[in-house]
């Protein structure tokens, strides 16, 4: 956020801040010169929200621990839909396990994909509200996504294609666990996972932002 | 697992353009121009030659503009950065919503905090009172057992409080999604205080949020806020009740208490003489002599304590009554008392009746030690009268034990009544208030 709201003085040259994405004013410090921002829609203020900068803290190699296990952040893929983009990085177990990590707005979920013994329904078949029993437990489906891989980096256990469409259902229940139905191939593939606290992840190598 | 090479991942942060500024000089010298108390009178002048940049100026009216547009101010300003929690965080979005109830509006403020870390929280502000909140990872399910409406969420349960179309009147700053004024949603709270979940309807999805009733103060101290926070009104919606943490208290104190009395009731009842100090038949004709009878003198012992006197008589459609003293032999002193009995029976469309009762019974409370006698003097409207009179010494009570637990349960009804006034107002802001409101309710408090 905030080194964007950071312009040169017209007058002398030193960094002057703007307080807020919509601050209209401010003087610089070093040369008491007001300064006026020309790139707010003023028409808007008060009227349409502006857009948070989307970017994640997460980065290949980054490292951490989920219930006692370390793992390193080796590959990535970022997915566009409608609302937002979200990212799934393909984490590395010190024991050979792989899952996924994901991270979309600062929260973030731990899931891996797993086989089970109860027949998925169709697609086509799935709306909202929905139970579906995996692995002997309720689930409800939340929300049903088309979804849109536009990137992806690092080690992945698939080849990406950009534009590489996906139909992805999440589910979910009254606690942390979650589960995702995804709809690429003929059969549709279940990753299980639960939703975790950040610092419950402690992760290390992270990207870094000025000022935080 | 195989390292393919992948299309190319755009991990720049996208950030909003950066950006851009001019400095406002005054035309007439050149010096830069100082705007002045911005939100009240607006002007802009020359520091230097004192020049005042015209109305019709386009940068005066863009400020002009800004100024009418932001008179929403927020508590806390956007920018604003702050140990929340734990966490630092930055207040980079404001927004009031509000709803329409029975022709009412209700407003409330939401400011978005932001980590890049940790994301987003929201702080919500209605009256003062604060509710932290963030998204809720997994989805509520319905829990009957709370109530109609309730649903349950990792392991509470929560009571529906209300639904309301919201709509946002106001937005200012940054915010995921590109919010606008005039959006509508239907939202739905549900609470187990602190606690609350709240719910957000859009034609397109559901979406869960969980928070906490965060004191005002501690947001003041979060954001290193100037002044203090506005002033509560009413009770929170998820406000904790203040009397919640005393209620088990209450309970084990009123239950000792009560166990005490009852213990003390027991050993009184022990302690107790109570003894039979007198006890005779009189016989009275009416035209046979004075009525009236001296009793021989009876001891009373021990500490001063209470007498019993009991007679029963057998009067029948008859009624008698007693003038009786109690005096002391040694000083004279007397104590002087009434007792009256009736009793009558018949039968009437085949069914038997009575009314009254042929015995009574009172207590003369603190009579202290000594030789006592009494004095009777009956009356009667029968032709001749029988009655036994029986005087106990130190007779234990269990009224005193009803006195104490009366007594008792001042307290705990006191506090009781507060605890239901407080949620009865908590309440009465939601679909389901305890009484329905019949138009004039005003708040006693």
């Amino acid at each position: 956020m905030s080194p964007a709201r950071e312009v040169a003085c017209p007058s002398c040259g030193a960094p002057v801040k703007f307080a807020s994405a919509v601050s209209l004013l401010s003087i610089c410090p070093y040369c008491s010169s007001t300064l006026l921002r020309r790139d707010l829609d003023v028409e808007n203020v008060g009227k349409m929200a502006e857009l948070v900068a989307d970017s994640s803290p997460l980065q290949l190699m980054a490292e951490g621990r989920y219930r006692g296990a370390y793992f390193t952040v080796v590959g990535r893929i970022q997915v566009e839909y409608s609302e937002g983009t979200w990212n799934e990085w393909f984490i590395l177990f010190g024991d050979g396990r792989t899952g996924w990590l994901g991270e979309a707005s600062g929260s973030y979920t731990v899931s891996f994909e797993t086989p089970v013994q109860e027949a998925i329904p169709p697609w086509e078949g799935l709306h909202p509200g929905l139970q579906v029993t995996l692995k002997g437990r309720p689930y409800e489906v939340s929300d049903l996504r088309e979804a849109k891989v536009v990137g992806g980096e690092g080690e992945l256990p698939f080849r990406v294609g950009c534009g590489y469409a996906a139909r992805v259902a999440d589910l979910r229940t009254d606690s942390e666990r979650f589960a995702t139905l995804e709809y690429s191939d003929e059969t549709p593939r279940v990753f299980l996972g639960e939703a975790v606290e950040f610092g419950a992840l402690q992760l290390r190598g992270l990207r870094r932002f000025e000022g935080w | 697992m195989t390292a393919t090479p992948q299309a190319p991942v755009d991990s720049r942060p996208r950030k909003p353009a950066a950006p851009s500024a001019k400095t406002l000089t005054c035309s007439g010298c050149g010096a830069p121009l100082a705007v002045r108390a911005p939100g009240h009178s607006l002007s802009v002048a020359c520091g230097s030659c004192g020049a005042v940049l015209d109305a019709k100026d386009p940068n005066l009216q863009i400020i002009a503009s800004f100024e009418k547009r932001t008179k929403l101010k927020p508590l806390i300003p956007l920018g604003t950065r702050g140990r929340f929690r734990g966490q630092p965080f930055e207040v980079i979005g404001f927004l009031v919503r509000q709803v329409t109830i029975e022709g009412e509006t209700f407003a409330w403020s939401e400011y978005l905090l932001f980590n890049p870390f940790q994301g987003f929280r929201w702080l919500t502000e209605y009256q003062g009172h604060w509710i932290s909140a963030k998204t809720a990872s997994g989805i509520p399910k319905a829990d009957p057992s709370g109530g109609e409406g309730a649903v349950s969420y990792l392991g509470a349960t929560f009571r529906h409080f209300q639904m309301a179309e919201a709509e946002t009147i106001y937005v200012l700053g940054e915010f995921p999604w590109r919010v606008q004024a005039g959006e509508r949603v239907v939202v739905e709270d549900y609470i187990s205080p602190p606690r609350i979940l709240s719910s957000e309807v859009t034609p397109e999805e559901r979406t869960w949020s969980i928070g906490e009733h965060v004191d005002g103060e501690q947001v003041w101290k979060a954001f290193k806020l100037s002044g203090s926070p506005p002033p509560r009104e009413g009770v929170g919606v998820a406000e904790p009740s203040p009397y919640a943490p005393q209620a088990r208290t209450m309970r084990w104190l009123f239950l000792a208490f009560l166990a005490a009395a009852f213990v003390l009731n027991l050993l009184f009842g022990l302690m107790a003489q109570n003894r039979v100090v007198y006890s005779k038949q009189f016989q009275y004709v009416r035209g046979q002599g004075s009525p009236a009878v001296v009793t021989e003198p009876f001891e009373l012992t021990g500490r001063r304590s209470n007498v019993l006197v009991e007679i029963a008589t057998t009067v029948t459609n008859q009624w008698a009554y007693f003038t009786l003293a109690l005096i002391d032999e040694a000083t004279g002193q007397a104590l002087d008392f009434g007792r009256e009995v009736a009793f009558y029976a018949g039968v009437e469309d085949g069914e038997s009746w009575t009314e009254g009762s042929r015995n009574d019974s009172v207590y003369l409370s603190s009579v202290p030690s000594g030789r006592y006698y009494l004095l009777i003097s009956p009356e009667t409207d029968a032709a001749g009268l029988g009655y036994t009179l029986r005087i106990r010494r130190d007779v234990p009570r269990t009224m005193h034990f009803f006195v104490a637990l009366g007594l008792l349960a001042i307290l705990p009804l006191w506090f009781w009544f507060r605890k239901a006034h407080f949620e009865y107002r908590r309440w009465r802001e939601s679909d389901h208030p305890w009484v329905e409101s019949g138009g004039s309710d005003e708040d006693d408090d």
